[in-house]
């Protein structure tokens, strides 16, 4: 009896990772309310919640989510779109690949913040430059990815594809990838949590909109409640991805 | 049609060194005919039929199929040793695959897909990807893929080997029955050899690598066959003349 009551509670993982987070807020919460922590550094999370259920009701986060939105949108577009294509093309032709590889393999290792400066220079402040960084910071895992899932498929269903007298095409679009699925979708989960590394890093730097710039300008004024409430909109955001892939993930054939 | 196989050679490079696996090979397979190859393992058999089915290029020598046909019919289709399903898609959709490059209606391909099915008793098994078919049903699904373009040669790679007697005794007597009905014509590799003798009307015995043949042994007993072929004394006198052909 009290073993099944005890299974009851804690044999579902669900319960103890939800009774974990609540306990971990709550501390945060005593702690704050009872000025262990300076409200100041560490405002308390119902503090947090306020101020953006706050700036939800006035309207005044919209329009930067909006525009953070439509940054990282078009930026994973991209870069997704030309990672895969990049990758695909690689992976399948051995000249392609010799002639892509050394440069991409030249260009990989650079931080893609350091590219920032150079983007705004040549396309100026506004939305170009940071869709720009985060297409280039998601191109590459997207690209790698890619092109080890191709390179992987067993050559023995392209063997079955041809003895079924499969055309190239066929070979490349129903073998090589649906095989190479699931290793570009992991590519496209490490691209979105570039991608939004870079979104918040892009508008920090010159900015007047957007949760980065939510964040930093909260900051300044020391309006560590705001603050923290922008980084819990990106961390809602990184989820979001990750739930949306997991469902991606889910639906295909190989799990 | 006929298959014909005329001297051929086949050589791999390994090392920088040429290593021969077929030497000089020539024989036919008859419209309707079930020929087994066998021999020990590593002799090159499957090379021989990936050679036959025009997936690895040979030295010298000639493959070619001889007869008048519909040009539109697949000359061969093979069931590989791997399997080599796809596991993305499922039982019905692996069966139709060929029949999507043959550029068949969707309508039509699904029903004879089904009909390809329900031959090799996997009906209502329609929507199972391979990984949640057993051993047997999966080389079900595998021989039904390559038999659905109708080929007018269908090859077969040690279907068998992977299966539990008693699987591989049911799936013996339905291909029997399945091949003899169609009259397709098979050229089948195993080195099982009762199955061989089972199945087959003629047997073609090859030797260590470089595979060469060493003999050719015809079955003379019509086909279909059933069990009390397999409990005859004529049976067992197939089966010494091969036992000591291959120790
Ligand atoms: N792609 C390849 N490259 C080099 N050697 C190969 C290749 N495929 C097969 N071989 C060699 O050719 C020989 C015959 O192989 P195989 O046809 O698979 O034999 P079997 O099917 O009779 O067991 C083996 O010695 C094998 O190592
Ligand atoms: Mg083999």
């Amino acid at each position: 009896m009290e073993a099944t009551l005890l299974k009851g509670i804690f044999g579902s993982r669900k319960a103890v990772s939800a009774l974990s987070l609540l306990a971990f807020l709550s501390l945060w919460e005593v702690g704050s309310k009872t000025g262990i922590l300076s409200p100041v550094f560490l405002p308390a999370p119902s503090g947090v919640i306020l101020v953006l259920l706050d700036m939800i009701s006035s309207g005044e986060l919209w329009p930067h989510l909006f525009l953070s939105l439509k940054r990282i949108f078009w930026g994973m577009l991209i870069g997704v779109g030309l990672g895969w294509i990049v990758g695909m093309a690689t992976g399948l032709s051995p000249v392609i690949g010799a002639v892509l590889n050394p440069i991409l393999a030249c260009l990989y290792p650079i931080p893609k913040v350091a590219i920032l400066p150079l983007l705004i220079l040549y396309l100026g402040i506004g939305e170009a430059s940071k869709v720009g960084v985060i297409s280039i910071g998601v191109f590459f895992p997207v690209f790698i990815n890619t092109r080890s899932g191709v390179k992987g498929v067993d050559s023995i269903w392209i063997l079955a594809a041809r003895s079924l007298g499969a055309s190239t095409m066929s070979i490349w679009f129903k073998v090589v990838l649906p095989a190479s699925l699931s290793y570009f979708l992991s590519g496209v989960r490490l691209g979105s949590g570039i991608a939004l590394l870079l979104l918040v890093t892009s508008e920090m730097i010159g900015a007047n909109s957007g949760i980065g710039y939510l964040i930093l300008s909260s900051a300044d004024l020391m309006l560590t409640d705001r603050l923290l409430a922008g980084i819990l909109i990106t961390s809602l955001l990184g989820l979001l991805f990750s739930y949306t892939l997991d469902l991606l993930e889910k639906r295909l054939p190989f799990n | 049609m006929k298959l014909v196989v005329e001297g051929l050679c086949k050589s791999y490079q390994r090392d920088g060194t040429k290593v021969l696996v077929l030497e000089g090979l020539s024989f036919e397979v008859n419209q309707g005919e079930f020929v087994s190859i066998v021999g020990p393992s590593g002799c090159g058999k499957s090379t021989l039929l990936k050679c036959i089915a025009g997936l690895e290029g040979s030295d010298e020598g000639l493959v070619s199929y001889q007869g008048n046909g519909d040009s539109q019919r697949p000359l061969c289709s093979i069931v590989f040793q791997e399997l080599a399903l796809f596991p993305w898609r499922s039982a019905l959709k692996n069966i139709t695959f060929g029949l999507e490059e043959l550029r068949i209606p969707k309508r039509e391909r699904e029903r004879i897909g089904r009909k390809y099915l329900e031959m090799m008793r996997l009906g209502g098994f329609e929507s199972f990807r391979p990984k949640e078919l057993s051993g047997g049903m999966k080389q079900r699904v595998a021989i039904a893929r390559a038999m659905a373009v109708e080929p007018y040669l269908l090859v077969m790679d040690e279907p068998m080997a992977s299966l539990d007697a008693i699987t591989a005794q049911r799936l013996q007597m339905d291909l029997m029955e399945i091949i003899s009905q169609k009259g397709q014509s098979v050229l089948y590799v195993t080195h099982n050899i009762p199955e061989a003798v089972f199945l087959s009307d003629r047997v073609i015995v090859l030797t260590e690598r470089p595979g060469r043949i060493k003999e050719e042994v015809r079955i003379e007993e019509s086909r279909p066959r059933d069990l009390a072929f397999k409990l005859s004394s004529k049976f067992v006198g197939y089966l010494e003349r091969l036992w000591k052909l291959l120790s």
